[in-house]
């Protein structure tokens, strides 16, 4: 008898481990994102229905990243691929990755009217678009779109969702206009590590003098494309402008190596004012680590050190 | 013989588990009471006035070819109105509701988006029902500077009195 109590035991042991392996092979669809601000649109979309995967870690330049194998293994085993496009991704490397892995892929910035960057008689579209929440509605509106196709079943959950998140992107513009309001419109002056604040500048009226285009030393991309990297000439203009135009302060990017703006700071005579997360949000834990709260820590060092 | 009395209480074991786990969520399943709700009698208007002039929420979702509204009033799942343009501050914007109204409580959903620019004083949407040119009721809503007013205006009608048709 006990015996046969014994089999019993090992014939159920052996159908429930079956089971519980069956359960953890993850059957949920799989997103994989090239950037930080894109997983983290994704995510307040999908909620727990999707798993949501970012190529770039925290603090990671997508101008001058090179995949890895891993990148390859983690697109090829997922559902949909989602990039930023306009070039961000230095040599389309999520482009690349999708069309490998033979992926479908969404470029979250189709629909955004893009701020054009003269350089070297070449008209460049800047791809650091996600700096205003208008436009952050526009990577949502798409990845909702996408989401709708990928999983039908869930699409009333993605578009509740959305809807929520879409307004509270309209209250942080909100509250971006109303702090930024606090500094009379010829003190806005904003000097980055590099060009990644056109759109930032656009919408909340900074650095008039600069037709409310972003000072930087760097060029739209810190990697090597037409109009990237930084000049002689640049950073000569720079360190003129900061002095001509008053500049407070100027301020470092969590994604650039701080160096040169510190040089810069150091020639100009002017302080700088804080960390600002550009091209990549922060660590899991910080107050960066959405797109709402790397907006709202980044308004508040500006103004907190052009006050 | 052994293993098949091993098979015969391993599938009764798991057999049984099976049945219970199926029945443990069905058996307090109840039938529940059907709602009767009565059509509301009346003519009702609903007039909205805004303090600034409204224009396309860029904030809005945008599926399915939507455009992206500067008003809309919905009760349920019916759109009563949905604008795109054509929302002056201080002019009413009224509409009659000529379905869905039901005695007893009653629920508008109404959003306006005011323009993303104003950073000066708050702003407002003016709400009022009438019933039969009587106002039903009418309420106020604001909102910060910039943000959207997306309100429930909730509404009580009561049943008519019935009418005795014989003369006395």
């Amino acid at each position: 008898m006990k015996k046969l109590l014994c089999y019993c035991l090992i014939l159920t042991g052996i159908c429930m481990g079956a089971s519980l392996h069956a359960f953890a092979a993850e059957s949920r669809p799989i997103l994989v994102c090239s950037t930080t601000q894109i997983a983290d649109f994704a995510r307040q979309i999908v909620g727990d229905r999707c798993v949501v995967k970012s190529i770039l870690a925290p603090g990671a330049d997508p101008h001058t990243y090179i995949p890895t194998p891993q990148d390859a293994k983690a697109v090829l085993g997922a559902d949909l691929a989602l990039q930023n496009g306009m070039h961000l991704e230095g040599k389309n490397w999520m482009a690349t990755l999708a069309r490998d892995a033979n992926k479908p892929l969404v470029t979250c910035t189709e629909g955004i009217r893009p701020i054009d960057i003269e350089e070297g008689g070449q008209k460049i579209a800047d791809p650091h678009s996600w700096f205003t929440p208008r436009n952050a509605a526009v990577y949502v509106n798409n990845i909702v779109k996408a989401m709708g196709r990928l999983d039908a079943e869930g699409k009333s959950t993605y578009q509740a969702r959305a809807k929520l998140y879409l307004q509270q992107l309209r209250v942080l513009d909100a509250w971006i206009r109303e702090q930024v309001n606090q500094i009379e419109p010829q003190k806005r002056i904003l000097v980055t590590s590099h060009d990644a604040f056109n759109y930032f500048c656009n919408e909340y009226k900074f650095n008039p003098q600069n037709n409310y285009l972003s000072l930087a030393p760097v060029g739209w991309s810190t990697g090597s494309e037409v109009g990237g990297g930084m000049t002689p000439q640049r950073r000569k203009q720079v360190i003129e402008s900061i002095r001509s135009f008053g500049a407070k302060a100027v301020f470092v990017e969590t994604s650039v190596n701080p160096k040169l703006i510190r040089e810069i700071a150091r020639d100009a005579g002017v302080k700088i004012g804080g960390s600002l997360y550009s091209d990549s949000m922060g660590e899991a834990g910080t107050a960066g680590e959405t797109y709402i709260g790397m907006m709202r820590e980044n308004v508040l060092t500006i103004i907190e050190a052009l006050k | 013989m052994r293993i098949i009395w091993v098979l015969v209480i391993w599938g009764m074991f798991v057999g049984g588990l099976t049945f219970y786990m199926q029945q443990r969520d069905t058996a307090a399943m109840v039938q529940p009471a059907a709602i009767h709700l009565e059509k509301a009698a009346g003519r009702y208007i609903l007039s909205l006035t805004t303090t600034f002039t409204a224009e396309p929420d860029p904030f809005a979702l945008m599926v399915d070819g939507e455009s992206p509204a500067a008003l809309v009033v919905r009760l349920g799942a019916h759109t009563i109105i949905s604008k795109t343009g054509g929302i002056i501050a201080g002019e009413p914007v009224r509409v009659e509701l000529t379905d869905g109204l039901k005695v007893g409580a009653n629920e508008l959903f109404i959003q306006a988006s005011p323009p993303l620019q104003t950073t000066n004083g708050a702003q407002a949407v003016r709400v009022q029902l009438y019933k039969d040119e009587q106002v039903l009721k009418e309420q106020t809503y604001w909102a910060a500077p910039g943000e959207n007013i997306a309100q429930s205006f909730r509404f009580a009608i009561e049943a008519e009195q019935e009418q005795d048709g014989h003369d006395h």
